[in-house]
């Protein structure tokens, strides 16, 4: 059991750094997939070290410390390729710059199920794209400032995000979602 | 620009996702279960040990009786026969293997009936039955005979005295763990001069 002085400045730390954490591994990691574990993995150790540690007075940065080490760690014991180059070959893709904005999403999905799909499809996808929607429309970040983390142009970033958000509207109306 | 409703759908999506406190939920739980399976592991340690022990304690003990299994149980029987010079001579009785024994009013006017001589090799006891004859208990220094009957448990090495007639059989079994491992047979016969042989079989 944990008890509630613990569980206390755990509730306080993780509420505090959860945001940053999660933006952290996903940025970070070479599958989506593993993102929820990393993240359960930080705060399992924060925990450890909380039920050890009852005068803890460190800050978000030792936090973030830990989630650097655990995606290092995760990869290393994992046997998994660590952060994978996302763009080795930069003229992999045609720039889509003025690509039609016609895109509601709003319309075509609104329940839970359909808000799974989504999340299904853009996991299917190159894991950059996943990273730039979690960034652009999770986060709040700016086209510039995700191809600065990134080190793509913000053509790129803009040319993944509305193809894909393109794909995924025609899919829909075609019938392939599960919504139609 | 992509318009505001697809960012509102984008963000429901990974809100269902990530959500902190759904997230925050599956880590208190398995801190909870890992704190369980340690705490498990932690108390269930010193018994698994002793069976663990114990368990290779019955397994060596088992591998002893093995060993002692394999090795053939059996007996060695030494019957009295009269050699070419007229001495009485010990002689192993081989099986199906027809031996002459000593005449008993001559050579072995001092010993109260036939004497047959038993060794046992890895047996716990030999059971003699004897059919139409008897088994004698003979003391060797006060010379006291005892009729002991047809059946007697032998437990080690030692020579027994049969009162033997046509077609006495005795009848040897070995017992080995409360086990029956070998059976073998002793028929005495008699030819028309009142010559005695006997004969081990299986």
């Amino acid at each position: 059991m944990i008890d509630q002085k613990t569980l206390n400045m755990f509730d306080k730390l993780y509420n505090e750094t959860y945001s940053n954490v999660l933006k952290y591994v996903i940025c970070n990691c070479s599958n989506v997939e593993d993102v929820k574990d990393i993240v359960q993995n930080v705060y399992l150790e924060l925990l450890k070290i909380l039920k050890k540690d009852k005068l803890f007075n460190k800050g978000k940065n030792y936090i973030m410390g830990i989630t650097k080490n655990k995606v290092n760690e995760y990869y290393r014991f994992n046997y998994k390729a660590k952060i994978v180059s996302l763009f080795s070959k930069k003229d992999d893709f045609i720039l889509l710059d003025n690509i039609s904005d016609n895109i509601d999403l709003e319309d075509e999905f609104i329940k839970k199920e359909d808000l799974k799909f989504i999340l299904d499809f853009l996991k299917k996808k190159k894991v950059i794209i996943f990273k730039i929607f979690y960034l652009y429309y999770y986060t709040d970040m700016n086209i510039k400032d995700i191809s600065l983390e990134f080190n793509i142009s913000e053509s790129n970033v803009k040319h993944y995000l509305y193809r894909t958000l393109n794909e995924l509207k025609t899919i829909m109306r075609n019938g392939d979602g599960k919504n139609v | 620009m992509v318009k505001m409703s697809n960012k509102k759908v984008i963000k429901k999506v990974f809100d269902e996702e990530y959500n902190s406190e759904r997230v925050k939920q599956q880590i208190l739980l398995k801190y909870e279960r890992k704190n369980k399976i340690f705490k498990i592991m932690r108390y269930s340690i010193v018994p698994v040990f002793f069976v663990l022990l114990s368990f290779i304690v019955i397994l060596l003990n088992n591998s002893e009786n093995i060993l002692d299994d394999n090795i053939i149980s059996t007996m060695r029987v030494y019957a009295y026969t009269m050699s070419e010079d007229d001495n009485m001579e010990k002689v192993e009785l081989r099986d199906n293997v027809k031996l002459l024994l000593s005449g008993y009013n001559f050579a072995m006017s001092s010993v109260p009936g036939y004497p047959i001589m038993f060794e046992l090799h890895n047996v716990d006891y030999l059971k003699i039955d004897v059919t139409n004859g008897t088994i004698l208990d003979w003391d060797n220094i006060t010379g006291e005979v005892n009729n002991i009957g047809s059946t007697y448990k032998l437990f080690d090495d030692n020579t027994l005295y049969f009162n033997v007639s046509i077609n006495t059989n005795i009848k040897i079994t070995g017992i080995k763990n409360k086990k029956e491992v070998f059976e073998k047979n002793i028929t005495i016969l008699s030819d028309d001069s009142f010559n005695y042989y006997a004969v081990l079989k299986y």
